[in-house]
């Protein structure tokens, strides 16, 4: 199996048994010593997950051809996810305001468009406090700066923006206000801090 | 019981004792769950038509989604009345009470009477059944609504109503909440154009009903009949197309039950040798003197005959009278003079006034025959019948037609005027005892009715024959007796206190005049001014102190009296100074003027009466 890293063939000693875990496992440890991370990886120009466990890499490194990493500096990487994510979560809390206004006086049209609108950036949130989890989680700084509960955090953001969207769907508006206004809202403050943690850590 | 349901209940008992009642037997336990918040004040949820579990309040803090709710409205100070569609547990309800008047009225309509019970359990209401001008509503009775509803405008003289939906509980019952909604936009609207056919019609009617009192005082009263035709089969026959092809079948049962015809038909039914024992008259214009126009006195059914019908048609109707005490206050002063007539509703077609006396006659069970309310087919009326409106063809130009669900399970082509028909109907059939069979095969829905095809109903519910004419005759057989002489002495009392009137009213109108060209500011001209107001109060007092004459000119002043009232609240928002004033001295020229006008009119109308009248 031949090995690229960010398009440049990486020479590699492959003993024979080593699986394509194990392969993913040291370019890992060597991307991370040149203070990288690996954002992207491809197994015979099929795309595959970066997460370390993913089934297809139990299979035998010289079953395949060829393997494709992309790199990427963290710090740009974690910038890139967590810079649009901080002035978005400003305006969410004023968003959350006017949707529930709006909602209160009864406009369901305009409602609608502004929920989506609330729904779509914490999705946006969600899945890139995940990514980063998934790509960064080795950067020790990152690592550091993580709370130990985040994944019970981002579930549970994950189930009250589930409850937002079952209380539009069954026409709640005392569920929909109070999604909006509490259940969602209360939890901007500590995004927005969680975020700017992660951040700074990534600049130190 | 707890304490708080336990006082909620007595005080809704003051508001309305059935429902309080009612409500002791309602249970909310498995379908409404009151739940704490960390406000302190309590919320709910209920499951809803789809089985769905949704809140009726926020569950975080229902006071301050109540006062943003309440916020988002706009109230009028024009506006007579609030209706809340959806009551929950009152907080939204709460909030906009304490933003009104206590002069305004408050209407409370909760579809889920274990919605209601929750509120009652869980939270003081006094803050609503204490205050005056609430009324309330709950329950999905639709009929029971529309009953509900007319009670209170009739009884509270609003004519503005605003209507305010609470999402939350509008969900729970999005199909019921829907048509109240529009049945209370559409009851005001209705209202406001009775106001407007009084002030149009006001003098039209009020001649009507003067120059009808000789025959009101002369006519059997409806109460002669009351009970008369226990258990009875009625057949109330409309000019509806579906009349054609029933009068064969008419023919062969009339003498099994009593017929009672529409004024437009009757002449119809006597030439295909059916002899209705009845005929309704309602209409106030002169158009009904064609429908009985060379109808021999031999062949002439008794006519119960509304008492503002149109006098003339009145006046030379060759058979029996019978008549009515209304809402009119005339009426009743021709009873003092005539006797008591019963007092009964007015109908508002004349199939109505027709299907309410056979209702005070205990007649059961009562055929509806022609009343299609509806144009199933090109015609609108059956063949033969004098047409009172129309060409007898549906035409797309006939205005306001709309479609109406039909006896056969779709829709029929109809006009607004029936589909009020149809409404009436279903209150009044919801009001009776009797069995109401409608044979119309194709026409409007009258929910109540039994549907039937005319021979089916025929020969279950018509099968014997009777001596119905026996016992119509033996009501009748004692004529009311007129003292004349008394009549005329106490309708020239009413002649002379119109006079009375236009004197008082005629000379204040004078005084306003010269008051308006004082300047109270000067010290002589407001000592003028206060001498010259004093006499103007006077007469007003005089007036007003005339209790026979101040009901009878009701109608005569109605327009008038609409234009004082909306003054009167011009005066209440206005602040001392020249525009309260001038609001005031406009407000009395209104009252003169329209007490002038009305005298001016009675007075014409009761000599014209006397003239005609027997001695």
């Amino acid at each position: 199996m031949q090995v690229f890293i960010d398009g440049e063939p990486f020479p590699i000693d492959l003993k024979p048994g080593t699986t394509v875990q194990g392969v993913v496992d040291s370019l890992r440890i060597h991307t991370l010593a040149r203070r990288r991370v690996i954002t992207s990886i491809s197994l015979d120009a099929v795309a595959v997950p970066v997460q370390k466990e993913a089934p297809i890499f139990a299979a035998a490194a010289d079953t395949h051809a060829r393997l494709d990493l992309a790199t990427a500096d963290p710090k740009e990487l974690g910038r890139s996810v967590i810079d649009p994510l901080l002035p978005f979560l400003d305006q969410l809390q004023s968003a959350h305001e006017l949707a529930a206004e709006t909602l209160h006086a009864g406009k369901m049209k305009e409602f609608s468009e502004m929920m989506l609108q609330c729904v779509q950036g914490w999705e946006l949130l969600i899945s890139g406090v995940r990514n980063l989890g998934a790509l960064l989680g080795g950067v020790p700084a990152v690592a550091a700066a993580q709370p130990a509960d985040l994944a019970e955090q981002v579930a549970q953001l994950a189930t009250a923006v589930s409850g937002l969207k079952t209380a539009y769907e069954n026409q709640d508006p005392s569920r929909l206000g109070d999604a909006l206004e509490y259940d969602l809202a209360e939890r901007i403050p500590y995004w927005r801090d969680l975020l700017s943690t992660m951040r700074d850590a990534l600049d130190a | 019981m707890s304490a708080t349901l336990e006082q909620n209940l007595r005080q809704l008992a003051f508001l309305d004792a059935e429902l309080a009642e009612r409500m002791r037997g309602v249970s909310c336990a498995r379908t409404v769950k009151v739940v704490p918040t960390r406000s302190n004040f309590p919320s709910a949820v209920a499951i809803t038509t789809d089985g769905v579990e949704a809140a009726i309040h926020s569950l975080h803090d229902p006071i301050k989604q109540a006062g943003r709710f309440v916020d988002s409205i706009e109230i009028r100070e024009s506006v007579d009345a609030f209706a809340v569609i959806g009551f929950g547990l009152g907080y939204h309800v709460h909030d906009l009470i304490r933003r009104l008047e206590p002069a305004k009225h408050v209407l409370a309509i909760e579809s889920r009477e274990d919605v209601f019970r929750a509120a009652l359990e869980s939270r003081d209401l006094g803050f609503f059944l204490a205050r005056p001008n609430v009324h309330v509503f709950v329950g999905t009775d639709y009929i029971g609504f529309l009953d509900w509803l007319k009670t209170f405008l009739n009884f509270t003289n609003v004519d503005s109503l605003s209507v305010i939906r609470h999402m939350e509980s509008y969900r729970l019952n999005p199909a019921f909440y829907g048509e109240i909604s529009l049945e209370m936009e559409k009851a005001v609207s209705r209202r406001r154009v009775e106001l407007n056919t009084l002030v149009q019609y006001g003098p039209d009617l009020e001649t009507n009903v003067i120059r009808n009192l000789p025959h009101i005082a002369s006519a059997y009263g409806v109460n002669r009949f009351t009970g008369a035709l226990q258990g009875v089969p009625a057949i109330l026959v409309g000019a509806g197309p579906s009349l054609s092809a029933a009068l064969p079948m008419l023919r062969e049962v009339q003498d099994r039950a009593v017929i009672v015809v529409a004024d437009t038909a009757t002449k119809l039914l006597l030439r295909e040798g059916i002899r209705p024992h009845f005929t309704a008259l309602l209409d106030m214009t002169d158009k009904t003197v064609k429908f009985f126009k060379d109808l021999p006195a031999a062949d002439a059914p008794a006519v119960v005959f509304d008492p503002d019908a149109y006098h003339e048609t009145v006046r030379d109707y060759p058979g029996p009278r019978i008549t009515f005490e209304s809402v009119v206050p005339w009426t009743r002063w021709a009873t003092s003079v005539g006797g008591e007539k019963g007092a009964m509703e007015k109908g508002i077609s004349v199939v109505h006034t027709g299907y309410l006396f056979l209702r005070e006659a205990g007649a059961d069970p009562i055929l509806f025959t022609g009343i299609d309310l509806a144009f199933p087919g090109k015609t609108t009326h059956a063949e033969g019948v004098v047409l009172g409106w129309g060409t007898g063809e549906v035409t797309p130009e006939m205005e306001h037609q709309l479609t109406l669900p039909s006896v056969t399970g779709g829709q029929v082509k109809s006009v607004i005027a029936f589909k009020t028909f149809v409404t009436v109907f279903e209150i009044l059939v919801s009001q009776t005892k009797a069995k109401v069979i409608n044979t119309s095969p194709e026409g409007a829905l009258i929910r109540g009715t039994e549907n039937l095809p005319i021979e089916e109903a025929l020969r279950r519910y018509v099968a014997e024959p009777r001596d119905v004419r026996g016992l119509i005759a033996a009501r009748m057989a004692d004529p009311p007796a007129v003292d004349w002489g008394r009549f005329h002495e106490r309708a020239g009392e009413l002649l002379e206190a119109a006079r009375r009137i236009d004197d008082l009213s005629g000379s204040a109108l004078r005084w306003l005049k010269q008051t308006a060209r004082l300047d109270r500011s000067n010290k002589v001209d407001y000592a003028e001014w206060r001498r010259v107001a004093k006499k103007i109060n006077r007469n007003r007092i005089a007036i007003l102190s005339m209790p026979e004459m101040i009901p009878l000119f009701q109608r005569a002043i109605s327009g008038e009296a609409l234009e004082v009232r909306k003054i009167g609240k011009a005066i209440e928002a206005a602040k001392e100074g020249p525009e309260r004033e001038r609001l005031e001295q406009e407000r009395m020229r209104r009252f003169f003027g329209a007490y002038l006008k009305a005298s001016a009119h009675v007075k014409a109308q009761l000599e014209l009466m006397l003239r005609e009248a027997p001695r």
